[in-house]
């Protein structure tokens, strides 16, 4: 009789959770800016504020879950390329293909905001983003040019990670740009980055092979 | 000219900026107040709001100011002194390094007080990148124009290209004080110069939009197939220009 009770309760007390973050989703997908109290979502949410409290220590906090899961679908992408063999080019080229198949054709409300509070996380450096930027900065591209750059594919005055964390700094440009620039062309940019770097990768090699 | 309301609006003004700076020269920003400042000022809090919302923005507006001041002399310089891309890169760079050879704690401190405001506005983000995509878009036009950079690429892409690591850079910094930023910006000129170089004229005409030619082959929706065909298309209309 206990159990039963207590599965009812733990039924509800996530129903109740799944009311906070749909509430939040509803929110983002129609707000023009990410900014929200606790108070309004706890009201648009119908739950007490002291409920919202059991489940999160603030408003950034549930955000940045679901920044975290739309950034995790990077995630699958790499799951998916790790699998190919060949070279570095080829599995680069992989993962990038990954992300351009699942990537949204057009950003709508909904993501704009999240890369918003991306963004900001990026220029604040809070405790949620510094966690976040560790999960983007992507470490296995840099163990795949690695791999090669040890058995002497590859020559480039700076390292690996001096060369990701650029990659990396221009895609945090294109995030800001996306987020709040409406005229951005997010997709162009996508295949001239990426292009760009294949380029440069196969020039490197020529270089290393000369 | 202006006005004499003017003059002392911009007076009034500059001094609360110079009292918020002596203030964060000594303490962390959470450590003094709006009173503090207008104390420091020798102004009214009530005159305080009227320029500003809160502390934040004041060092957003000094900041802002100070960066764009000091990188408009060194960008100016670059493209008074040279023609080429890679020449006004490197010029540009080496000068950065110059000038933020002794930044230590207070010009971190600084930074960090004004991004906060900075980070939560799309128009000042935006401007903040767009000041340099502006000297860099155009440098780039005219790297495309005598040959010296791909034209695979707009240079307007370009220009978000090279802007964005030079602020990504100095943001690594900002969060980490041992990041080796003067190393990076170095580094970064040597990048861009080979990321956009041209190639030799035949090989630059075969160059294709390779990643979506790669996809292509692996879809079967006929929606992004054809998303794909226009950035196919795209790249080709760059490479006839």
């Amino acid at each position: 009789m206990t159990s039963a009770l207590s599965e009812r309760q733990s039924r509800r007390v996530q129903e109740t959770k799944l009311r906070i973050v749909n509430a939040m989703r509803d929110y983002l997908a129609t707000s023009t800016s990410p900014a929200i109290t606790v108070e309004e979502l706890c009201e648009r949410a119908d739950v007490a504020r002291k409920t919202f409290y059991n489940h999160y220590t603030s408003v950034i906090q549930l955000q940045m879950e679901l920044v975290g899961e739309f950034v995790l679908q990077d995630y699958r992408c790499r799951e998916m390329a790790n699998t190919q063999t060949g070279s570095f080019i080829e599995r680069f080229y992989a993962y990038v293909a990954q992300i351009i198949l699942q990537q949204p054709y057009a950003l709508d409300t909904y993501h704009r905001n999240l890369l918003r509070i991306g963004i900001e996380a990026y220029f604040q450096q809070t405790a949620e983003s510094a966690e976040l930027i560790r999960t983007v900065q992507q470490p296995f591209l840099v163990d795949w040019l690695q791999q090669e750059m040890a058995i002497g594919q590859w020559s480039m005055s700076f390292s690996a990670d001096t060369f990701f964390e650029f990659y990396m700094g221009i895609q945090a440009g294109a995030t800001v740009h996306s987020g709040y620039d409406t005229e951005y062309p997010f997709r162009d940019d996508i295949f001239d980055t990426n292009d760009l770097m294949q380029r440069y990768f196969v020039r490197k090699q020529q270089e290393a092979k000369l | 000219m202006s006005t004499r309301r003017e003059r002392r609006a911009m007076e009034v003004r500059s001094r609360m900026l110079d009292a918020g700076m002596a203030l964060l020269a000594e303490r962390e920003l959470a450590d003094f107040s709006v009173e503090d400042i207008c104390d420091k000022a020798d102004v009214a809090k009530k005159t305080f709001y009227n320029y500003f919302d809160n502390k934040e923005a004041l060092f957003a507006d000094l900041i802002q100011g100070q960066l764009f001041e000091a990188n408009a002399d060194i960008f100016d310089r670059a493209e008074e002194r040279f023609t080429c891309f890679s020449d006004r890169i490197h010029y540009v760079m080496d000068e950065t390094i110059t000038m933020r050879r002794d930044y230590g704690e207070t010009e971190r401190r600084y930074f960090r007080a004004g991004i906060k405001e900075i980070a939560s506005d799309g128009g000042r983000i935006l401007g903040l990148y767009g000041f340099f995509e502006e000297y860099f878009q155009r440098w780039a036009e005219q790297g495309q124009a005598s040959g010296e950079l791909t034209r695979i690429v707009t240079p307007e892409s370009m220009a978000r290209m090279c802007a964005a690591g030079l602020l990504d850079i100095n943001q690594s910094w900002m969060n980490n004080p041992a990041y080796p930023h003067l190393q990076r910006f170095k580094e970064y000129a040597v990048f861009l110069c080979g990321y956009f170089a041209a190639w030799d004229p035949e090989r630059e005409r075969r160059a294709g939009c390779n990643i979506a030619e790669g996809v292509l082959l692996l879809v079967d929706d006929p929606e992004k197939k054809q998303h794909l065909q226009i950035q196919i298309d795209r790249r080709k209309k760059l490479m006839e220009q």
